[in-house]
């Protein structure tokens, strides 16, 4: 009689044993998709251009944060052509001071920089930079 | 040959037992035994959630995914693999946009509530996922959609 039990709850054992793999096949493996989206890099806030002291002939220029907070770079684009700036500086910070110029009208324009991203570019301001005679070159 | 007789018997009812068992292990989730039995479950479906317009060159962020689940029965996701985003245009390339893999976990991962493990039978569970942005990312991925092929790992929660 205890034989019999004991061969009666091998064979339990057994069978549940052999039912465990049953239980794998309710897992599955599904494929599908997420979506991310990316956002652009705004444009920096009005810019604006001094000039240095007189006689000096520099030009300041600096202008308000990016609509991006995360922007920490931006880009001085600036020449004596109004549509095709020959100059293009980084910066870091909303200020940027032009070594001593020659006579002409300078233009400038700024654009706000994350890694390869380009913001469109601000307004664009000018500076004249003029000979006068015996004191040199006058911006204004 | 009488007693080897006997001993057979035993085995056979303690076998038959077991499979009972095992059966009502199977339809714990009430959906009946044909059910629980079936091996060839409805796939689920995951498909992309709500994700915010904000990733830049080096950002993190994050998006959702919805796990739906046609089968009768619930189901717990186990784990979800890492995603890497197709091409989307010629100049930005595969893999600008990738998604971390959420490892894998008995229990289940929790939904986007923060708690909940289970998606109900016939129901569907929000699963968040980070996502980053490389820091090469050319100009041309501004304002971009980026789709990533991911896998999840399912299994009866019943």
């Amino acid at each position: 009689m205890k034989r019999s039990l004991v061969l009666a709850l091998l064979g339990l054992l057994a069978t549940t044993w052999l039912a465990a793999p049953a239980d794998a096949r309710w897992a599955s493996s599904s494929p599908g998709s997420a979506r991310a989206l990316s956002t652009t890099v705004g444009a920096p806030g009005t810019v604006s251009a001094t000039c240095g002291l007189l006689l000096d002939a520099t030009v300041k220029v600096d202008w308000a944060a990016s609509t991006s907070p995360w922007v920490t770079q931006y880009e001085v684009l600036w020449g004596t052509n109004s549509a095709s700036p020959s100059r293009v500086d980084l910066v870091t910070g909303r200020t940027f001071t032009t070594p001593a110029l020659s006579t002409g009208t300078w233009y400038f324009t700024v654009r706000s920089v994350k890694g390869a991203w380009r913001s469109p570019v601000s307004n664009q301001v000018s500076k004249s930079v003029s000979s006068v005679l015996f004191l040199g070159v006058v911006c204004s | 040959m009488r007693h080897k007789k006997l001993l057979i018997v035993p085995v056979l009812v303690g076998a038959a037992l077991a499979t009972g068992f095992a059966f009502a292990a199977w339809t714990s989730s009430g959906s009946g035994t044909a059910v629980a039995k079936s091996t060839t479950s409805i796939d689920s479906v995951i498909a992309p959630g709500t994700s915010a317009a904000d990733l830049y060159p080096g950002a993190t962020s994050s998006v959702t995914v919805t796990v739906s689940n046609p089968n009768p029965y619930p189901v717990m996701v186990h784990s979800v693999t890492a995603g890497s985003s197709t091409l989307v245009n010629v100049s930005c390339t595969a893999g600008t946009v990738t998604s971390d893999s959420r490892a894998f976990d008995a229990d289940g991962l929790s939904q986007s509530d923060g708690s909940t493990k289970v998606i109900a039978a016939n129901g569907s569970g929000t699963y968040v996922l980070v996502t980053h942005m490389a820091t090469t990312a050319v100009d041309a991925c501004k304002l971009q959609t980026f789709t990533m092929s991911l896998t999840a790992a399912l299994a009866s929660a019943a």
